[in-house]
């Protein structure tokens, strides 16, 4: 009864914050600590209930879940899909990121949207996400689900664009928006077909059915999986949708954090893991799901590379971490995936968190090459984004360490994977050791590049905090994932695994502990070495740059435009799609739709104008029409 | 062809009330002079009459009479009121032709 | 003609007369006429009501309608003193075509009917008789007890149509103030004003 009660304040407290903060808050500047408070509030609530319906799935083991109906929705020819949600280890683990890290960013935009006009409608926006990205992974069938998916796409929308008033900032809202519908029209098939072959969409009743193992690319579950495999591309910014994703970084940075970082990109690992027993019996879908995880890892990766926002910088690394969890998921490492999901959260959202704080002490500067030294400046921000990086890069023992070289040791020894593929993985964890240190020594080390009539100084209080506790958790957020071959040693078991365990089924690992510990080092030390070859030529000797620059030019010039990909979209697919619908407009609608239209209307006026003439005051001449009427009508009865 | 049918029966009395009532609906409709169409209305009224009287007769029951009684009453203060108004429209307009009175043209 | 009785031959002698008359109450040009000949067909009509055996009515009719209503039309007629406004009843127009062919339809109509039914023995009244035991009384000559008389019908009045009949008089009576007040002027009747 209680946990009733706690998923739906759960539910509740962000939708009610959404409707105070949207109708009854004023929006003006001077309510922005208000408005920020309540959401802050709301997201706080459904925190604590979080909180404590976790605890309470602790107590009653690993294998349960707790489970509330709340009304039935649907029951048509079969289909079946209520308004039930279902709190079990993975969406346990879920709802605890989601309103753990929401929360704090709540806090952190109370601070950072001080200035803005209009805060009541940001905070409502980031409360309705909320409530809609809980609803997506609370839900107990994939109908609800995609409820949740479409209201954190609309939500997306609505927080990209929240600056509409220019144009480059609502483009980039709808280029989100628009791309996400394709990923989600891939979803929407993928349900029907599960719901066809098996004939329900309910996650329980679905885990209890058994798979039978396919092959090639048309049986059934294939390509009922791929379809929602496009979907996750969608959602999650994976080749070949994720154009959206850097585009999307013209929202607020508090946006950029919660939901390009933490919880809305992660919607389609999420739903990969909650359907993982449909998945591995696929394993065609596994091996392209694996494949685009790690081409996109390393495409985006090396784009990173090159760019010069700060937050841009931030949104290809997202993509290519992302990536490394669909690279997971894809060789049949459910859990380390979702691990990988988890310590991103932790260290994404501290790390954009930390570029706001830096955007905001610098005035709105975004650009790197304008910055330098800021280490200075703004201590804390420094040392919080510094955890972070030292997370992402791998370092041992902190959270990104763990997560990641279980991935690329799946990636390595699954049935599923192959050495490519774990190449593929080391090659971008190069990268990224790269272009994050190269966004390390641009911004905060070396000498100052800052413009002097600049005065840069520390956030606020309510931007720190949550810097700092991010902080700690990209530290220790991985301590629960321990891999045996490393816990064994401690008596520390994988914690997070074995969370998991029986609601997720990997694949199991076929290598050796040697190859394990090998991999781990190789990897470690391929990204020590870039981190340091970024080091020297950034702040050692910056002036060999544009030398390496000009010899590579071409390459260069292709990375530096993220490989003409938006503009590939455009030519192929969005310009001639605009010319049919200009053309079948001039022709279709123009020439036939509205002439039908105005002849239709022509005939009506006509045929009035015409009838009006018999009103003519003539009141015999009525009494004729009564007559003529009353002998029809008594022929009519004459009749029967 | 039998003489059967000049033997009067209930037909023939309803096919001179629907003959009365035909005269009746003519004048309504011909002519213009707003007394007269009132006469005219009091002719289809009496025709009707007529009808429930034979019906009265020819099926012996005594209800048919009476809601003759009725429609004589009802008609005779129909008349009143129309005639009343008639005065009333001649009093303002010194005439009581319809065909001055189209006003709803249009 | 053997089998027509003294009604039947009423029955045609006094049904040509108000046919006749009606006829010519449309046709006269001058309204007083037109009221005369009217008085007339009500007349020839309360004859009808006598033939039928319907004693009380026929009285009524004569004593309200042709004594009553009739001199209540001509008296509002001298008052309009219309002599001079005589109409064009013969114009032929479309519209006047018109209306005769719709007049004439329904008169159609209803001749027809009624010889149609006068093919089918029992047919006509036996769907609309109250005294559906009474069929074989159709067609036929009837001898009717006593229908007509006043008593037989005050019987009914009084007993099962109280209720109209109550209700009748104060429509009478909301008839009566109603035509005063529309009739109506300040000061009298005359035009010249006090």
């Amino acid at each position: 009864m209680t946990n009733d009660i706690l998923i739906a304040v759960l539910l509740l407290s962000p939708l009610s914050g959404f409707l105070i903060n949207g109708v009854f808050v004023k929006q003006n500047n001077r309510h922005s600590v208000l408005a920020g408070g309540i959401a802050t509030l709301a997201s706080g609530i459904s925190f604590l209930c979080a909180l404590v319906l976790f605890l309470t799935l602790t107590h009653q083991g690993e294998e349960s879940a707790i489970h509330t109906a709340f009304l039935h929705w649907l029951n048509v020819g079969g289909f079946k899909a209520d308004i039930a949600f279902n709190v079990d280890p993975i969406s346990g683990i879920m709802i605890l990121i989601i309103t753990g890290v929401g929360s704090l960013i709540h806090l952190y935009s109370v601070g950072y949207m001080s200035h803005d006009p209009k805060p009541a409608k940001f905070f409502s926006y980031l409360n309705l996400f909320l409530f809609n990205m809980l609803v997506l992974v609370l839900g107990d069938n994939l109908l609800l689900m995609f409820v949740g998916w479409e209201g954190v796409g609309l939500c997306s929308y609505l927080l990209i664009g929240f600056w509409y008033e220019d144009p480059e900032k609502a483009a980039a809202g709808m280029k989100a928006f628009v791309v996400n519908r394709i990923g989600d029209a891939g979803f929407l098939l993928g349900l029907f077909m599960i719901f066809l072959n098996f004939h329900s969409v309910e996650f329980h009743e679905l885990s209890k059915m058994t798979f039978t193992p396919e092959a090639g690319f048309w049986g059934p579950i294939t390509i009922a999986t791929l379809c929602l495999f496009i979907g996750a591309t969608g959602k999650s910014a994976q080749i070949p949708l994720f154009v959206w994703l850097p585009d999307a970084m013209a929202g607020p940075t508090p946006v950029s954090a919660l939901i390009h970082a933490a919880t809305m990109v992660t919607a389609g690992i999420y739903m990969i893991v909650r359907l993982n027993f449909i998945f591995v019996a696929a394993p065609t879908t596994m091996g392209v799901i694996a494949v685009v995880g790690a081409a996109t890892a390393l495409f985006a990766a090396s784009i990173g590379l090159f760019q010069n926002d700060i937050k841009k910088i931030l949104a290809y690394s997202t993509v290519s971490q992302l990536g490394y969890m669909f690279l997971g998921v894809g060789v049949g490492a459910f859990s380390a995936g979702f691990f990988h999901l988890m310590t991103h959260a932790f260290f994404k959202a501290l790390m954009f968190l930390g570029a706001g704080s830096v955007i905001h002490g610098m005035h709105h500067e975004q650009d790197v090459r304008k910055m330098g030294g800021l280490r200075k400046k703004m201590p804390v921000t420094y040392y919080t984004f510094l955890m972070g990086w030292l997370a992402i890069i791998g370092t041992p023992m902190f959270s990104g360490f763990f997560s990641k070289d279980e991935i690329l040791w799946r990636a390595y020894s699954s049935p599923l994977g192959s050495k490519t593929l774990w190449l593929c993985g080391v090659a971008g964890a190069v990268m990224t050791a790269f272009y994050m240190t190269r966004l390390m020594a641009l911004t905060f080390w070396g000498e100052s590049r800052v413009d002097k009539s600049v005065k840069v100084h520390e956030s606020p209080l309510t931007m720190t905090l949550p810097l700092m506790v991010l902080a700690v958790l990209s530290l220790v957020g991985g301590w629960v994932g321990i891999p045996h071959t490393m816990g064994s040693i401690a008596g520390v078991p994988n914690i997070f695994e074995e969370w998991l365990h029986h609601s997720v089924h990997d694949v199991e690992a076929l290598g050796s502990v040697i190859e394990e510990w090998s991999t781990m080092g190789i990897s470690v030390a391929l990204a020590a070495l870039s981190a340091t070859l970024a080091y020297t030529l950034y702040v050692r000797s910056p002036e060999i740059i544009p030398g390496l620059m000009a010899r590579f030019r071409v390459l260069h010039n292709l990375i530096s435009n993220k490989y003409y990909v938006d503009e590939a979209y455009f030519k192929i697919i969005v310009d001639p799609i605009v010319m049919m619908s200009r053309g079948l407009w001039a022709y279709l609608d123009v020439r036939v739709v509205d002439r039908t239209t105005y002849l239709l209307t022509d005939v009506v006026r006509g045929t009035g104008a015409n009838l009006r003439l018999m009103v003519n005051g003539n009141v015999q001449q009525y009494a004729v029409y009564i007559v003529f009427g009353i002998i029809l009508t008594l022929s009519f009865l004459f009749m029967r | 062809m039998s003489l059967d049918n000049l033997h009067v029966g209930i037909n023939h009395y309803l096919v001179l009330s629907g003959i009365l009532f035909s005269i009746g609906v003519l004048g309504v409709l011909i002519r213009k002079n707003a007394i007269v169409i009132l006469m005219s209305i009091e002719l289809m009224l009496n025709a009707v009459n007529l009808d429930f009287v034979a019906f009265a007769k020819f099926s012996q029951n005594i209800d048919g009479q009476v809601m003759v009684f009725f429609v004589m009453t009802i008609a005779a203060a129909e008349a009143a009121v129309g005639l009343a108004i008639a005065i009333a429209v001649y009093k303002r307009f010194q005439e009581v032709n319809i065909s001055r009175f189209e006003n709803l043209k249009g | 003609m053997a089998g027509l009785n003294i009604e039947d031959v009423l029955f045609y002698a006094f049904g040509a007369g108000t046919v006749l008359s009606a006829v010519l109450v449309v046709f006269f040009a001058n309204p007083i006429y037109s009221a005369l000949f009217l008085a007339l067909a009500m007349s020839m009509l309360g004859a009808l009501f006598f033939v039928l055996e319907a004693y009380f009515i026929s009285v009524a009719q004569i004593t309200v309608y042709a004594g009553a209503v009739m001199v209540l039309f001509v008296m509002v007629l001298m008052l309009f003193d219309l002599k001079n406004e005589g109409e064009d009843i013969l114009k032929v127009s479309p519209l006047g075509l018109i209306k005769l062919l719709a007049v004439g339809l329904l008169c159609g109509f209803f001749i027809g009917t009624g010889w149609v039914a006068s093919k089918i023995p029992g047919k006509v009244i036996s769907e609309t008789s109250m005294a559906s035991d009474q069929q074989t009384a159709i067609n036929k000559d009837v001898q009717p007890v006593d229908i007509g008389s006043t008593v037989s019908l005050s019987r009914q009045l009084f007993s099962k149509y109280v209720f109209a009949f109550e209700a009748v008089s104060i429509l009478l009576l909301v008839a009566i103030v109603g035509s005063v007040a529309l009739a109506r002027s300040k000061g009298g009747t005359h035009h010249v004003s006090r």
